[in-house]
């Protein structure tokens, strides 16, 4: 199945395309689907999914521990079920009907918690892309488009990337908090996804991938060069790990991690950018890569 | 930590190790961290094979590098240390 196909939406559905891979979500109370619209600001794309999801928010009495991680807190149940922070989040998924079930903890579409639900569906897209057969992953960062090129900047928490997407906003900014790379073959594309973070005047689109800027908060605005050694293993921490629901991370994640890190390092222009608070670095980026601002 | 000239460390065999240019980045067993070791640093992992003593290991650098026995002797032990504690080195004996 291809997501260039159309099928009619259920009355309880809401469906997401990230960069083509497509996650159809059916919320019970069906009430929800509309939810999630409103959240992402997005409509529900109308192409054909790539996998399923019935999703049930659960009444609970008791206040459930929120973790940081819906990876690292999960574990897998017989039966290919899954559990992650302790019932917080339960479900099953099926690779081979593609088709899933999650069970979550209503305390999760309590206003900013959920960005903590927002996790499952990067896990989905995992499972998602496996049957959509394309090569694409997504990355902690924030990405701007400025004359048809796009710009990928990435750093750990607080590096600056919510404040760059600020200081862009006369740009076309994607997104702040997680975006989709894709290799089409013929180079990276950079596709925004409807994931928030704290930027909220994101814009759909995708472009060609120009530069991809590692953080560093500095005195001065410039772009240094990156050597692979220091910039690949930082790449990899902002992954999303390559996990899918009926999965968890083994021993092998984190060299795929380390290997899409590569892929984006080698097939992209990279480099350091140290800047201030200010929209002054858009004028070395616009230098290095010939942009009209 | 004393680290004696005899002792013998080997790579341990369950951190993933990725080649990049004359460097290496190397995973903790436990999959959340990396260390990063440029070329001294990657030929010096290279060579602690089981078999080779340290006092083996510095033989080995100062005839690859042009370096003072004595200072590369220091920094051989406080680089070693530092990988042992990272568990991305064992200790044979």
């Amino acid at each position: 199945m291809t997501s260039n196909e159309t099928l009619e939406l259920a009355p309880n559905e809401y469906r997401m395309d990230l960069g083509g891979t497509v996650i159809a979500v059916h919320c019970e109370p069906a009430e929800f689907a509309i939810g999630l619209g409103n959240w992402f600001s997005r409509p529900s794309s109308l192409a054909a999914p790539h996998i399923r999801l019935d999703l049930e928010l659960i009444p609970h009495a008791d206040v459930p521990h929120l973790p940081n991680s819906l990876v690292t807190t999960k574990t897998l149940l017989a039966g290919g079920r899954f559990d992650i922070a302790d019932g917080l989040i339960t479900g099953h998924y099926d690779p081979v009907a593609a088709r899933g079930s999650i069970q979550a903890k209503g305390t999760l579409v309590r206003g900013a918690l959920m960005r903590i639900l927002e996790q499952i569906f990067y896990q989905a897209f995992w499972s998602a892309r496996r049957v959509a057969g394309q090569d694409a992953f997504l990355i902690h960062s924030s990405a701007v488009i400025v004359d048809s090129q796009g710009f990928l900047f990435v750093g750990p928490s607080e590096a600056g990337k919510s404040t760059v997407a600020a200081l862009s906003a006369q740009h076309h900014v994607l997104g702040d908090e997680m975006n989709l790379v894709r290799d089409t073959g013929s180079g990276l594309e950079l596709v925004g996804t409807l994931f928030n973070g704290l930027f909220k005047a994101k814009r759909p689109g995708a472009a060609p991938l120009s530069g991809v800027f590692l953080l560093k908060q500095e005195p001065h605005h410039a772009l240094t060069e990156a050597p692979l050694l220091e910039a690949i293993p930082a790449l990899a921490a902002e992954m999303v790990p390559p996990v899918g629901l009926g999965e968890v991370p083994t021993k092998e994640t984190l060299p795929q991690m380390m290997t899409l890190a590569e892929t984006l390092a080698t097939k992209s222009r990279l480099k350091f950018l140290e800047f201030l608070p200010d929209d002054g670095f858009w004028q070395v980026i616009a230098a290095e890569f010939g942009l009209e601002l | 930590m004393l680290i004696a000239m005899t002792s013998i460390f080997a790579r341990n065999e369950d951190c993933p190790v990725r080649e990049i240019g004359d460097g290496l980045v190397i995973m903790a067993p436990a999959g959340d961290v990396t260390h990063s070791l440029e070329n001294l640093g990657a030929f010096i992992w290279k060579t602690l094979d089981g078999k080779t003593s340290l006092d083996g290991v510095l033989d080995a650098v100062t005839t690859e590098y042009d370096v003072e026995r004595s200072v590369a002797e220091t920094d051989l032990k406080h680089f070693v240390g530092e990988l042992l504690s990272g568990n991305i080195i064992v200790q044979v004996s």
